[in-house]
């Protein structure tokens, strides 16, 4: 069965059951908390201004995860430009390195599969159609982010 | 082990009720916004499109003014798009506008490329069938070109398929011909060139050395003079101070010549039973195409954007005979 929702359902939709998602991506994808939360509310304004006809929850999830990604990502390429020397290694390591903030430090396809398999149970698959990449691409960023993350703590990021 | 402490982080990452009730607020503000936008948004395009087509014969202009600057001048009192003021008060006016534009074409309004300072990185995503071959290659075309490995990892996947992650350093003007060579050696799936302009901050950065250098000149000297034990020694704890944020700027400015003349290049490289080549089906050619028109009309309108904030005095100053010259052709009309 397949029910379609669009404008303010949608809208009223995705705050209840979505805002936290949308946050938490935002939050991994900039560097701070406001930002973070301006970008929040960017998607739903978007999301309002869109007026798009969603086929379920779960493609009106993926559009808000592929928004948010792609406006933090202009985000931050913005305050790049205006700001290019601020741009070097946000994340200062301490000695308890937080494992989010480790997962945070990765390069962006990889902190989002990261994101995207291990929080929120997606495959492969489905990660290749949100992010616009190939499974087999989604794949080896998984591997690699987890070598990576091998790298950066103890005890590894494993599966078990 | 780490997964679980990252499931437990993230589960604390909540947006702030404040933050949701500007959201929830959101609903009730929102709507008819969106067609005017866009339709100042097609205007101001249009407008800019139109501007950028008229003006599209002054870089090429300025391009021959900077190519030589001796010629220069004779060449813009006496250029024939100059002829249309060809009375005495608009000949001064060109004149003196040589002197005064010269700085500021020559500043702001070359070539992208003379005195910029530009970092170029790039990305480049790889498929190969004959994995051992294709490291061996990539390495000697890296030597070739003059740049070098700083970080590699090697990993098998399931299938026992090997893929690697280098990180290389190319020198920048041979960015273009090492993306080319790997592109001749095996199958490349994306790419991206990502450019950075920070001649903004290079030049603040050497105008504070510069400064600072003044001041230990100055500092220096001082000592020389001073006579009490506790001038000196105010003396020279500002100059050891003056002196560490003299060696950080250096260092500052080193690491940007480093990132200028030195591409970083992250190349991904996965071993594959089957290489696909995606320019190879049509749609991979319409998106290459496509892609690749993308990038050269973004180019196409940075520089073009570049031509018209730089040459906004020059430009201001031409409208503005422009206005006189219709005006006055106005009024000889009405009498």
């Amino acid at each position: 069965m397949t029910v379609f929702i669009k404008g303010k359902d949608a809208f009223s939709f995705a705050f209840k059951q979505y805002t936290d998602t949308v946050y938490k991506v935002a939050v991994h994808n900039s560097g701070n908390t406001s930002d973070a939360e301006d970008v929040t509310q960017e998607v739903f304004v978007k999301l309002l201004e869109s007026n798009k006809t969603f086929r379920d929850g779960e493609h009106l999830k993926a559009w808000l995860i592929r928004v948010t990604i792609n406006l933090c990502h202009d985000k931050r390429k913005k305050s790049d430009r205006e700001q290019p020397t601020e741009n070097v290694i946000p994340i200062e390591k301490t000695d308890n390195t937080d494992v989010l903030d480790a997962v945070k430090a990765l390069s962006e396809n990889y902190r989002n599969t990261i994101y995207l398999h291990y929080y929120e149970g997606y495959t492969a698959k489905e990660i290749g159609k949100i992010l616009d990449a190939k499974e087999s691409t989604v794949l080896s960023w998984l591997s690699r982010g987890r070598e990576a993350l091998r790298k950066e703590l103890n005890g590894g990021f494993d599966d078990e | 082990m780490n997964k679980n402490d990252y499931i437990k982080e993230v589960d604390k990452i909540t947006p702030s009720d404040e933050l949701k009730n500007k959201i929830k607020g959101l609903e009730s503000v929102q709507k008819p916004k969106k067609k005017t936008t866009w339709k100042t948004i097609t205007a101001i395009a249009a407008c800019f499109l139109v501007v950028v087509l008229s003006l599209s014969s002054i870089p090429a202009f300025f391009g021959a003014n900077s190519a030589d600057k001796s010629e220069s001048q004779n060449l813009m009192v006496g250029d024939e798009g100059y002829d249309l003021f060809s009375d005495d008060a608009a000949d001064t006016i060109t004149d003196s506008s040589t002197s005064q534009s010269g700085s500021t074409s020559d500043g702001s309004m070359k070539s992208p490329s003379a005195d910029r300072k530009i970092i170029k990185n790039a990305e480049i995503y790889v498929d190969t069938k004959n994995y051992s071959t294709f490291i061996t290659a990539f390495n000697q075309k890296v030597n070739q070109l003059g740049g070098y490995i700083e970080y590699s990892t090697e990993n098998k996947n399931y299938s026992n398929l090997r893929n690697a992650t280098i990180t290389t350093r190319i020198p920048a003007e041979k960015l273009d011909s090492f993306i080319g060579e790997i592109e001749a050696i095996g199958s490349v799936t994306a790419k991206t060139v990502d450019s950075r302009d920070i001649t903004g901050s290079y030049i603040d950065t050497e105008s504070r050395l510069t400064a600072l250098e003044t001041e230990e000149q100055t500092l220096l000297d001082l000592l020389k003079k001073a006579g009490s034990l506790t001038d000196v020694i105010e003396l020279q704890s500002r100059l050891s101070q003056v002196r560490s944020e003299i060696e950080s700027m250096k260092k500052q400015l080193a690491q940007y010549d480093d990132q200028v003349s030195y591409s970083k290049v992250n190349v991904y490289i996965d071993e594959v039973e089957r290489e696909v080549k995606t320019e190879d089906t049509f749609f991979g050619k319409v998106k290459k195409t496509f892609m690749d028109s993308i990038y050269s009309l973004g180019n196409f309108f940075e520089e073009a954007a570049v031509n018209i904030l730089g040459g906004f005095p020059y430009i201001a100053l031409v409208a503005g005979v422009v206005v006189i010259v219709i005006l006055i052709v106005k009024k000889i009309k009405k009498r």
